[in-house]
C-alpha cells in the first residue's frame, strides 16, 4: 500500500509509541526498520521519522556473520 | 542505613510496587471487559440492546470502582504504613543531637501528627484513583455507544493506566509514580520540620546527592547550613527554584531527592558536615593501567591518553588482570559505531560515548555530562568472550551452565511458555509479561516528550527515554536481550535489533559483553544482580578463571 506524502506526513504525526513508529515505517516501505547499528533507541528514531517525512529509506547496515554490536 | 539511603530505598521501592499493582490493575480490567466483549462492541443498536448496554456499563463501574479500592487503594494503604520506618530512622539521628532530652522521643502529639500526615497521603492516593476511575469510566461508556472494537478499547485503557506519557495526557502509572516518591519525600519533610521546630532548632542543612538529572537549584544549595528565614528568602525569590510552596516541603519540586536536616549553628559540625556523597568511583587501582592506545589505527597524542584513561576507567583491578592475560585486539579505531569483528579480531569503540541524541532533543540540562555508555569495555567483553574461547567459537554462547542460568533468570519474571518452534529450547520459548517490562522500565529511565521540528513545521512528537545512570544502557541492552528486542522497540531503551536477537547466540554474548562492561560501576552492576542473578554468578566464576590463566 503507498501512502501519498500527506497521508505519511499526518500518520507520522500520530505516532505515539515506539512501536507506531516502527509500524509505520513498515507500512510506507514494506520491510522492517534495518540494522542500524546503533544501540541507543533516541538514535534510532531520529532516523525513523526522517525517512518517513522524507519518504527515503533508512541505509541499513549488513552485519557480517562475525560482527558483534 | 542513613536517613537518606532508607528514603531512596522505599522510593524506588514503593514506585515499582506501585506499577505493578497498575499492571495487575489493568489485566483486571480489561478481563471484565472481556466477559462482555460480544455486547459491548457490537454495533447494533435496538433499544434493548443499547439498554443492555448501558446496563453493563453501570455495573462495571462498580466492578472497576471495587477493583480500583482492591488493588490500588490498597496498596497506597500498605505502603503508606512503611513510612513508620522513616520516623524510626529520623528519632535514632534526632536522639543523637544535642538537644534537651524531652525532645528526643515520640510524644502524643507526634503521633497525631504522623497519623494526620498518613492521612493526608492517602488522600493524594485516592484523588489520583478517583481521577483516573472517572476517566476509564467515561471512556468505556463512550466506546461502548460508540460499538468501538474490543482492542480500541483495551488501547485506551491501557494508555490511561500504564501507557505512555503523550498526547492523550499523563498515564495513571506516571502520576502515581512520582506521587510514591514526593509522598514519601513530603512526609518525610514535614514530620522532621515539626520536630525540629518543637525542640527549637531553626537551622536545617539542604542534604543529598547529586545525580545527572539533579536541578541546577538544588545543586546550589546542597550541603549549605541556612536560617528558616534565609531558606524562606530563598525559595520565594530565586526564579530557578520551579514549584511555589512550603520550602521544607517542596525542596527542589517534583521528584526532588534533597532533604534538610535541623542543625544548630553552635554544634560543632566537623562530624555532621558531609555536604554530598561522591559518586561510586571504584577503589583506586593497585595494578597496572592497560595500555590500548598503541592499537588505535590514529588519533593524536591528547587522544590516546584520553583513550586509555577511558578503558582503565571501565575496568576494575581482576579485569585489568584478564584483559593482560590475554592476546590484544589486533586494530582498535575510535569510531562512534561500537562493534567488534572476531575475525580480523578488529575493535571500534567511541570514546567517551553518550546519550548524543538526548542532548540534541535538550533532555538534559546543558551543563549536564550526560549519561555514560562503556562501549570500550563492552567491545573488549565481545573479544575476550571469543578469544578466550579458543576454537573459533564463543564463550558465552557455548557455555551450558552461563545458557541456563540467563534461562532460569528469564522464567523468574511473570511471563508465558510457548512451544519453541526452532527446537532450540525444549522447555520452551519464554515471553516475559509487558507489566515487567515496566517495572523494569521505571528502574533505569524516564521519559521526556519533544515536538520535533522542520524548519518551523512539526512534524512528529517524540519521546525521549533518559537514562536514570551511567551503565544503565548496558543494563537495558541485558532484558534487551531476554525479550529479543521488545525493550528496546515498545519502550524506546538501549538494546538491538529485533533482526539481530533472531541470531543464534547473540543474547549470550551480548549480555556477557554487557556484564563485562558494567562490572567496575557498582549501581549499574547490583541492578543486573537483582535483574540476572543466576547469570552474574556464572559470569563472575568465568571471570574467576581467566583471572587464574
Amino acid at each position: 500500500m503507498s501512502l501519498t506524502e500527506e497521508q505519511r506526513r499526518t500518520k507520522l504525526l500520530e505516532c505515539e509509541t515506539g512501536k507506531d513508529f516502527h509500524s509505520l515505517y513498515e507500512l510506507v516501505f514494506g520491510e522492517e526498520v534495518p540494522e542500524t547499528e546503533t544501540r541507543n533507541p533516541n538514535e534510532e528514531l531520529d532516523m525513523i521519522i526522517s525517512a518517513i517525512y522524507d519518504n527515503k529509506k533508512i541505509d541499513g547496515v549488513i552485519l557480517l556473520k562475525d560482527e558483534r554490536i | 542505613m542513613s536517613r537518606q539511603t532508607l528514603l531512596e530505598k522505599l522510593s524506588l521501592q514503593h514506585e515499582s510496587q506501585i506499577q505493578r499493582t497498575l499492571a495487575e490493575l489493568e489485566a483486571q480490567i480489561i478481563s471484565d471487559i472481556a466477559e462482555h466483549k460480544r455486547l459491548l462492541t457490537s454495533e447494533v443498536f435496538t433499544p434493548e440492546i443499547l439498554r443492555q448496554k448501558t446496563a453493563i456499563s453501570i455495573q462495571l463501574r462498580n466492578d472497576f470502582k471495587k477493583k480500583f479500592q482492591n488493588t490500588f487503594l490498597a496498596k497506597s494503604d500498605s505502603l503508606i504504613r512503611e513510612y513508620d520506618q522513616i520516623v524510626s530512622e529520623f528519632m535514632k539521628k534526632f536522639g543523637e543531637l544535642d538537644i534537651d532530652d524531652k525532645f528526643k522521643n515520640l510524644t502524643k502529639v507526634d503521633l497525631e501528627i504522623i497519623k494526620a500526615l498518613k492521612k493526608q497521603t492517602f488522600d493524594g492516593f485516592e484523588e489520583v484513583a478517583n481521577k483516573y476511575l472517572t476517566e476509564i469510566n467515561a471512556n468505556v461508556y463512550q466506546n461502548v455507544i460508540a460499538g468501538r472494537s474490543f482492542e480500541d478499547m483495551v488501547k485506551d485503557i491501557s494508555g490511561k493506566l500504564t501507557g505512555l506519557e503523550d498526547r492523550a495526557g499523563r498515564p495513571m502509572s506516571s502520576h502515581a509514580g512520582q506521587l510514591a516518591h514526593d509522598s514519601i519525600m513530603q512526609f518525610d519533610a514535614q514530620f522532621v520540620k515539626t520536630k525540629a521546630s518543637s525542640a527549637g532548632l531553626t537551622h536545617f542543612r539542604y542534604a543529598g546527592t547529586r545525580i545527572t538529572t539533579t536541578r541546577e537549584f538544588c545543586k546550589k544549595h546542597i550541603g549549605q547550613v541556612y536560617s528558616e528565614k534565609k531558606i524562606k528568602s530563598i525559595w520565594s525569590n530565586d526564579p530557578e527554584q520551579g514549584r511555589s510552596g512550603n520550602p521544607f516541603i517542596v525542596r527542589g519540586g517534583y521528584r526532588c531527592r534533597h532533604t534538610w536536616n535541623p542543625v544548630d549553628p553552635d554544634w560543632d559540625e566537623k562530624e555532621e558536615k558531609k555536604p554530598e556523597v561522591k559518586p561510586i568511583v571504584a577503589p583506586k587501582s593497585t595494578v597496572q593501567n592497560i595500555v590500548i592506545s598503541s592499537l588505535l589505527n590514529r588519533g593524536s597524542k591528547a587522544t590516546r591518553q584520553a583513550y586509555d584513561d577511558d578503558f582503565n576507567s571501565q575496568l576494575t583491578d581482576q579485569q585489568k588482570i584478564i584483559v593482560n592475560n590475554f592476546k590484544k585486539p589486533k586494530v582498535i579505531k575510535n569510531s562512534k559505531k561500537g562493534k567488534y569483528r572476531s575475525g580480523s579480531q578488529e575493535l571500534s569503540a567511541e570514546l567517551n560515548a553518550i546519550d548524543k541524541a538526548g542532548f540534541r532533543r535538550k533532555a538534559y540540562a546543558p551543563d549536564d555530562k550526560g549519561v555514560k555508555s562503556f562501549v570500550i569495555s563492552h567491545e573488549y567483553g565481545h573479544h575476550l568472550d571469543f578469544i578466550t574461547k579458543k576454537n573459533g567459537k564463543w564463550w558465552s554462547s557455548t557455555n551450558d551452565d552461563f545458557r541456563k542460568a540467563i534461562e532460569r533468570d528469564k522464567r523468574k519474571f511473570k511471563g508465558t511458555n510457548n512451544p519453541d518452534l526452532t527446537g532450540r529450547n525444549p522447555e520452551g520459548y519464554y515471553v516475559i509479561d509487558s507489566s515487567e517490562l515496566q517495572s523494569l522500565f521505571d528502574k533505569l529511565a524516564t521519559k521526556k516528550s519533544f515536538d520535533v521540528y522542520r524548519g518551523n513545521t512539526k512534524i512528529a512528537n517524540q519521546s525521549v527515554s533518559v537514562l536514570k545512570g551511567d551503565g544503565f544502557g548496558e543494563v537495558s541492552d541485558i532484558v534487551d536481550a531476554l525479550t529479543s528486542g521488545r525493550f528496546r522497540k515498545n519502550y524506546r531503551m538501549w538494546g538491538h535489533n529485533e533482526s539481530y536477537w533472531r541470531k543464534l547466540g547473540h543474547m549470550e554474548e551480548e549480555i556477557f559483553a554487557n556484564l563485562f562492561a558494567i562490572r567496575h560501576n557498582e549501581k549499574a552492576y547490583s541492578l543486573a544482580k537483582e535483574i540476572i542473578p543466576n547469570t552474574v554468578k556464572e559470569f563472575e566464576k568465568r571471570l574467576a578463571v581467566l583471572a587464574e590463566v
